[in-house]
């Protein structure tokens, strides 16, 4: 077993933490939260330069071709200085690269993977409905009906991340209401522009720069081309998407987690009551402990499932557990931040209120606890309970 | 054009607490994270630039140090340097600008070059002696604080801008080859991208040794040192200092009675 990262790894962590640095300072993510609903061009545009879309894209796409590992590296940065640019930069390689370089023909791949790699285009991805995400089989009403050598769809997705701004949807509808559910979705791409798309956005807590939405499709028609893997195979395309993507949110998690440690600490270095600082009272240590210990286990769990997913190996019950521990660490961090902070922590000019808002988010999307509970423990043979 | 840049693995102790080690010549760095020399990073930003403006030309990067300066050559290699060599020998440790300027010199001296870059300063000592150093053992021109440099005929002719104090450039026209110690500021450093990284990951590092460079032990290090480190100390509270105590208003009060008493007032 080897914990540390190759040469090629630790220049990729440098060159993001400078980045970092000296484009993601606090005075601009905190711009960032305050104005915008989504990073501006000018962001993605740098971020493209480092070659950020394209990690995980293979080489004859225009991509670098690495793994999960490495695109943990480079995430791990972002989400540190801002979750918000993290999860809105995130949404593209994970929702546009990842399934098109899995499931994509030959001419889907020629078509978006250079496109994604240079940042040029943005995607998100439209599974959640109205009536509920955890019960997502349950839920969809979503349809794709075949109509001569076009689909047309009819319905509604709800907090959808990106798709005011995307160019492309990875929708996914029903596309044989007779089947048993999980044998009759599909998966399309679906042009954002389209005739008969709307999209509202709407107005939530935290990670404000990266807006969510809700989709209504009225009568839009899209080419069987777009398509995307084997009709009515959907539901098995778009787990090989959510595995990944937990890794992902798990980072996002992290992020937040270390951002409200980082933040915590440094005050309770420099805030002093009863003459000395607070952090020299053993309660004020210990909450920076426990965060400190939480933040250890999530990391390790994280690249770990990361590792397992580079070797090719099962990690959907590890990534599972990393979301849960992780979003727990960026809990314990926001919730022990506002107390080391006392009433700083509750005003706007302090960033942990920021934590505090955004960790939120990550307690149940893309998955909420009780439904990854639910998962791990019928991982070890219990009866289904859901 | 061929250039060659010098490069400097330095701890960054700007936001840092420095404390000196035991052995009282070095500061404890077990907790510093290290990068590349800020000017240093300008500089190879600067010979990257002139060879895209050019359209030809190789940039090599050089660095005296242990295996860890590998992370900052790699990176400017990645940021889209050709070739690198390592200078790594015992017989280099503790040596001041100017012996670490013999050894540079002593590599360069075996490469064809028209302009080495070095940077103006570094971070961690400050004596600022290598690029003149280096010019003199070369026996060749050259010019430190440079914030512009522009190329009037490929391998013949330049001209630089050096800064002055209060922002004044001093324009020279300088002969090649030469060296230049270039100065923060001078354009705007890129980053690394992912593709370069890993083409970096590939690339060959040639290590010399002191007597691969046919230098002598004597020659360098601190042996061929003519500045030694004695030891480092914290600045000693001095006896003219006096510390006043009291509550606010008492000290103030206290102040303003001595400034008045010594006539600054
Ligand atoms: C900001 C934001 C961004 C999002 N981005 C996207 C996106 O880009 N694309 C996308 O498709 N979706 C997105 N989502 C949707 C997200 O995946 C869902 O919110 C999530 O799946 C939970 O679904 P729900 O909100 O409908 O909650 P529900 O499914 O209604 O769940 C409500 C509660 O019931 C609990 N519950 C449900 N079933 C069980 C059970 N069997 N056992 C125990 N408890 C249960 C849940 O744990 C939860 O606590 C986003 C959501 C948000 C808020
Ligand atoms: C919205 C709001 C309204 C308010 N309204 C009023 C008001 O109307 N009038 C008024 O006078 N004040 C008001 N306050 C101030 C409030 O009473 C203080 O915020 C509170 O006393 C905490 O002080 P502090 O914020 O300076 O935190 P600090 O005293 O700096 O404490 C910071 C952290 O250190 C911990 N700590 C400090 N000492 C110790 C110790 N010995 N052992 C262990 N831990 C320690 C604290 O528990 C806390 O976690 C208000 C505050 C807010 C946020």
């Amino acid at each position: 077993m080897d914990f540390m990262l190759t040469d090629e790894q630790k220049l990729l962590r440098d060159t993001f933490r400078e980045f970092c640095q000296k484009e993601l300072t606090r005075e601009y993510v905190r711009w960032l939260d305050e104005n915008c609903d989504f990073p501006p061009e000018d962001l993605v545009e740098k971020l493209a330069a480092l070659g950020f879309f394209g990690i995980s894209i293979p080489e004859e796409y225009g991509g670098a071709g690495a793994g999960m590992f490495d695109f943990c590296v480079a995430a791990e940065e972002l989400a540190t200085s801002s979750v918000a640019v993290a999860i809105s930069m995130g949404l593209t390689p994970a929702f546009g690269g990842r399934p098109i370089a899995e499931l994509g023909t030959e001419e889907q791949k020629r078509e978006h993977l250079p496109r994604i790699a240079e940042g040029k285009e943005k995607w998100c991805m439209a599974l959640t409905e109205p009536a509920g995400g955890t019960d997502i089989l349950g839920a969809i009403a979503t349809t794709a009906e075949r109509d001569g050598d076009e689909y047309v769809v009819n319905g509604s997705k709800m907090f959808i991340s990106g798709a005011h701004v995307a160019d492309y949807i990875l929708l996914i509808a029903i596309t044989d209401k007779g089947a048993k559910r999980s044998r009759g979705l599909s998966v399309f791409i679906v042009d954002a522009r389209s005739p008969g798309i709307t999209v509202n956005l709407i107005e939530k807590v935290g990670i404000h720069a990266c807006g969510t939405t809700e989709i209504h499709f009225d009568e839009v028609r899209v080419p069987a081309g777009n398509l995307l893997g084997t009709e009515n195979m959907g539901w098995y395309h778009i787990l090989g998407t959510l595995n990944p993507e937990r890794i992902g949110t798990s980072m996002l998690s992290l992020g937040i987690a270390k951002a409200a440690f980082n933040d915590a600490l440094q005050y309770a270095k420099e805030r002093v009551a009863f003459g000395k600082p607070i952090g020299q009272f053993q309660v004020i240590q210990h909450y920076l402990a426990d965060i400190a210990i939480e933040i250890e286990n999530a990391r390790n769990l994280i690249y770990k499932c990361a590792w397992l997913c580079d070797a090719g190996e099962r990690y959907d019950v590890e990534a599972t557990m990393a979301k849960i521990v992780a979003c727990r660490a960026s809990e314990k961090a926001a919730l022990y931040g506002m107390e080391i902070f006392g009433g700083y922590g509750f005003t706007m000019e302090y960033d942990m209120q920021r934590h505090f808002r955004d960790y939120k988010q990550m307690m149940f999307s893309p998955i909420s606890d009780e439904m990854s509970k639910n998962y791990i423990a019928q991982s070890y043979g219990l009866p289904k309970s859901y | 054009m061929k250039m060659v840049v010098c490069v400097k693995r330095v701890p960054d102790t700007a936001e840092s607490e420095v404390h000196i080690d035991a052995s009282g010549k070095d500061i404890d760095k077990s907790r510093l994270s290290f990068g590349i020399n800020e000017c240093d990073n300008y500089a190879v930003e600067e010979a990257i630039q002139i060879k895209e403006r050019l359209g030809e030309g190789t940039v090599t990067v050089i660095s005296l140090g242990d295996k860890d300066s590998d992370e900052v050559i790699r990176m400017a290699l990645a940021k889209g340097g050709d070739e690198a060599i390592r200078l790594e020998d015992e017989a280099f440790k503790g040596g001041d600008g100017l012996a670490v300027a013999k050894a540079l010199a002593a590599a360069i001296k075996g490469l064809e070059y028209d302009i080495v870059f070095t940077g103006a300063l570094a971070d961690d000592d400050g004596y600022g002696v290598v690029p003149a150093a280096l010019g003199e053992l070369l026996g060749v021109p050259h010019a430190t604080y440079v914030k512009k440099v522009e190329i009037l005929e490929p391998g013949k002719r330049a001209k630089v801008g050096r800064e002055l104090e209060g922002g004044l450039l001093e324009f020279l026209e300088i002969d090649l080859p030469c060296v230049l110690g270039i100065q923060t500021g001078i354009n705007e450093p890129r980053y690394a991208s992912f593709k370069g990284i890993k083409q970096a990951a590939k690339k060959e590092i040639a290590i010399k040794s002191a007597a691969d460079l046919g230098l002598d032990a004597s020659e360098v290090g601190e042996a061929g040192s003519w500045a030694v480190l004695e030891q480092f100390t914290p600045p000693v509270v001095g006896e003219m200092a006096e510390i006043l105590e009291g509550e606010p208003d008492e000290t103030a009060a206290k102040l303003a009675a001595i400034l008045k008493e010594k006539g600054l007032v």
